[in-house]
């Protein structure tokens, strides 16, 4: 179980380390595609402003080369001068003026120019289209000896009007007299209104932009001068000045020269991506520029874009594996859960079998000997409490000395691993002994040994086995008996026969002979082997009758048994003038009445018949109990018998007096009745004139209240 | 046949038998070397000279044991095996007689060394002969050692 715990939480970590690593990846990939889009995109920024840029540069450049060709049309034109000198010479020349109009209005048509005059040297005007200007404006004016000591076409830059305060610039030609030595005709200047086309063309843009713009500027001192109109301030054209040493401003930057994409700050202070140029010769720079918000947007979102679809992947990665690990929590504790119940069920299962089996269990701790565990069946069988057991060690167990004595015995049942004892005793709480199978057996639970102990209550096992082998044993003596019998009956019975065959051929030979002495001899043995064949064969049937046929039980005292007996021996007991002496102690009996009887009959027969020569012969009849169970006597002062011959008289036939009366069958038939009521008979005597006590018991036959009530 | 009549030392309980084991030698002219006693106890006390056979002139030792085998007191194998142990005693021929024709007795009594195992006939014609043929043979015929 433990391995699969170290699983469960390694592979919940493992579940967080594949997220890092995925989450990771994921973030890295999101961040270098963005950073790959924003080059990409800052660099297509950057080129359609430089195209833009340099687009517009090239425009301005043609437009300025445009305006000074425009110029060079009238410079050094000898035909225009001549025009202009002859209205110069003769103002009031109305065909000069128109001459003269028709050449300067064709310029004027091409739509840069808003007017046109003719200034002599001084700056007075001298002719305009249209006539009837206002003063020439002192920019102007003040460059016109300039313009005619330098013999070139002028372009005058961006100036301010001194009537309507409007930026302008004017393109300057200065007419010349062709004739040598002349004197300067005057300058020819044409006004350029950039609204018409300068401004618009700067202003506009080739796509829609909320922030675009393109900016004009020159340096004036350590000034940029702002030449155009601005898209996001008013009045700005020539009156808009900022100081070139401002950082990052890109129209400063622009005057003094440089060129290229940067990122600056612009006059609003605002962060903007620009273009600068200069225009070839011209004091011009220009930017164009778009405010880095406007630039940067469709970025910002692409970035806001990658960021909810990197923190959606993630989300989702996270759920799955967050999911995932989850399952496998579940399935993970599920299986715990389905372990621990087996084990449980498991553990139940063997509990009850540990509790519930008809064998002792006894588990012992095997380094140590201590009793871990017992079984209540082992509890109850010896009658000990549970706590008799618990922690003791096996051989301070008083009652277990016959199984494990000592600690050296236990060492036997930890070395042996397994001890069988098939039959040992073991004595109860209660006194009781029991015999018991010992079964124990050494093995491991969780790495720890113990040792198991079956004890098994054989009991009655060995009980039965024993009766089993007394009643075998009791049958085998009774085969022999029985064989015995056989024997001694045949041959007792042939004895008479023999005798009885013989003597007739000798009453025959004797009759024939006539020996009358003889006859009377062969006839009395003849009587005699008849009488005793007779005598036989009734008692075989006695014998063999006592235990087939008996009478149904009757309870009787014994007083009344003993009466009967000496009332049938009465004749003898007189003849032979024997005293009786009867101590029954109240004492009755259940059984059949005549064949009990006939115990004590023939006893006192017999204790009669060997008197011997005894002067005052007595017997006495009485019960005593010894070794609780009653003893029954019957003792007489008669010739006793030699201790040799005591196991002898009680056979079959067996007489120790040859010359005695009766077959030898009778202490025979008393022994077969005591033997049918369980009991014994032996006799006591000292030896041969020493007198003979029969003892006997009846266990069957005692008359127990007790047994009568429970029966 | 020199010197002292043998002696016969007849075993047996039943006073009829031996009435006729004792006819039968008055035929034969032994009867007076006959000695009878009733049972296994008398027979050896007998043999050992003891409880009245202590004179050897009233009771010689005999030449020759015709042994019953059931008897009362000492039975008649016992007083076999005893005769048979007995160095002294063991020359002395045992001829078993005997009504029993159990196969263990034969067994048991050889088994002890009887010299002759024989069973009384139960007509007076087979007795006789048996009694004659027994004479012949063990009184006439048979040789003893000094």
């Amino acid at each position: 179980m433990k391995p699969r715990t170290e699983d469960g939480r390694r592979s919940g970590w493992g579940f967080l380390l594949a997220f890092v690593v995925f989450a990771a990846g994921v973030i890295a990939s999101g961040v270098l595609v963005y950073r790959n889009h924003e080059r990409a995109y800052r660099a297509e920024v950057e080129h359609q402003l430089s195209a833009i840029a340099d687009l517009k540069v090239r425009e301005l450049a043609r437009w300025r080369r445009e305006r000074l060709g425009n110029g060079n049309i009238f410079f050094r034109n000898d035909a225009f001068s001549a025009v202009v000198r002859r209205c110069l010479e003769a103002p009031e020349d109305a065909d000069a003026r128109r001459e003269l109009h028709s050449w300067v209005h064709g310029i004027l048509q091409s739509g840069h120019y808003d007017h046109a005059r003719l200034l002599d040297p001084q700056g007075a005007t001298l002719f305009s289209i249209p006539p009837d200007l206002p003063p020439v404006s002192d920019a102007v004016s003040n460059r016109v000896s300039e313009v005619l000591n330098s013999d070139l076409v002028t372009l005058l830059d961006f100036y301010r009007d001194n009537q309507d305060q409007r930026p302008y610039l004017a393109v300057m030609v200065p007419v010349l007299d062709p004739r040598p030595g002349a004197r300067p005709l005057g300058v020819l200047v044409l006004r350029v209104d950039p609204e018409k086309y300068l401004y618009p063309f700067i202003k506009r843009w080739p796509t829609p932009r909320l922030t675009a713009e393109t900016l004009l500027v020159r340096k004036e001192g350590g000034d940029v001068v702002f030449l155009n109109e601005l898209r996001f301030q008013t009045n700005t054209a020539l009156r808009l000045r900022i100081p070139l040493d401002r950082p990052l401003l890109p129209a400063a930057l622009a005057a003094l020269g440089r060129e290229g994409v940067i990122d600056g700050m612009d006059y609003r202070g605002v962060l903007v991506v620009a273009a600068l140029r200069t225009v070839s010769d011209s004091p011009w720079s220009l930017v164009a520029r778009i405010d880095a918000t406007e630039v940067y947007a469709p970025l910002r979102a692409r970035l806001w874009t990658t960021i909810v679809m990197v923190a959606l992947l993630l989300f989702g990665t996270g759920a799955g594996t967050g999911l995932a690990w989850h399952r496998q929590r579940v399935r993970f504790y599920r299986e715990q859960y389905e372990l621990a119940e087996a084990f449980r069920a498991s553990d139940l299962r063997y509990r009850r079998l540990f509790e519930s089996a008809k064998d002792g269990i006894l588990i012992l701790d095997a380094e140590t000997g201590a009793i871990m565990d017992v079984n209540p069946y082992l509890i109850e069988l010896l009658g000990y409490s549970r706590e008799t057991f618990l922690g003791k060690k096996v051989w301070e167990l008083g009652f277990f000395k016959d199984i494990v004595a000592n600690e050296e015995k236990f060492v036997e049942l930890q070395s042996q691993e397994y001890v069988r004892y098939e039959d040992l005793p073991l004595e109860t709480a209660d006194g009781r002994r029991i015999d018991v199978e010992f079964v124990s057996n050494v093995y491991l639970v969780s790495r720890h040994k113990v040792i198991q102990c079956n004890i098994r209550d054989i009991t009655d096992r060995v009980r039965a086995a024993a009766a089993l082998k007394q009643s075998s044993q009791e049958l085998q003596e009774k085969n022999v008996e029985l064989e015995r019998f056989l024997y001694t009956a045949s041959h007792d019975l042939k004895s008479p026969v023999v005798t009885i065959r013989t003597f007739l051929d000798y009453l025959e030979q004797d009759i024939a002979a006539a020996q009358a002495g003889r006859i009377e001899k062969d006839m009395t043995f003849l009587r005699a082997a008849g009488d005793k064949m007779a005598r036989l064969l009734d008692e075989l049937l006695n014998l063999s009758r006592i235990g087939r046929i008996v009478s149904p039980p009757v309870r009787v005292p014994l007083r009344a048994l003993v009466d009967e007996a000496l009332a049938a021996a009465a004749g003898s007991i007189a003849a032979r003038g024997v005293q009786t002496k009867v101590d029954d102690r109240d004492v009755t009996l259940q059984g059949d009445r005549l064949r009990l009887a006939n115990i004590w009959q023939n006893l006192v027969e017999n204790a009669v018949k060997f008197m011997g020569e005894q002067t005052s012969p007595c017997i006495e009849i009485g019960v005593e109990p010894r070794d609780a169970e009653m003893v029954f006597f019957v003792r007489d002062n008669g010739i006793g018998i030699d201790p040799r011959y005591h196991a002898k008289v009680f056979g079959l036939f067996e007489k120790l007096d040859p010359k005695a009366a009766g077959t030898g069958i009778g202490l025979a038939i008393v022994k077969r009745i005591v033997e049918l009521y369980g009991g014994r008979i032996w006799l006591e005597s000292e030896g041969v004139g020493k007198g003979t006590c029969f003892y006997f018991t009846l266990p069957k036959a005692i008359d127990n209240p007790k047994e009568r009530e429970r029966a | 046949m020199k010197g002292e009549p043998i002696v016969i030392l007849l075993v047996e309980d039943d006073e009829a038998h031996a009435e006729i084991v004792r006819r039968n030698f008055e035929t034969f002219r032994l009867a007076n070397r006959l000695i009878h006693v009733t049972d296994g106890q008398a027979a050896l006390d007998y043999l050992y000279r003891r409880n009245g056979y202590a004179d050897p002139d009233i009771s010689p030792r005999p030449g020759i044991v015709l042994l019953d085998l059931r008897l009362p007191k000492v039975d008649g194998l016992e007083v076999l095996k005893i005769i048979k142990t007995d160095a002294q005693l063991s020359p002395i021929p045992v001829v078993i007689l005997t009504t029993s024709k159990a196969e263990g007795d034969m067994v048991h009594a050889y088994g002890h060394h009887a010299n002759s195992y024989l069973v009384k006939p139960v007509d007076f014609a087979h007795f006789t002969q048996l009694m004659e043929t027994f004479g012949y043979y063990w009184l006439a015929w048979n040789q003893y050692p000094h």
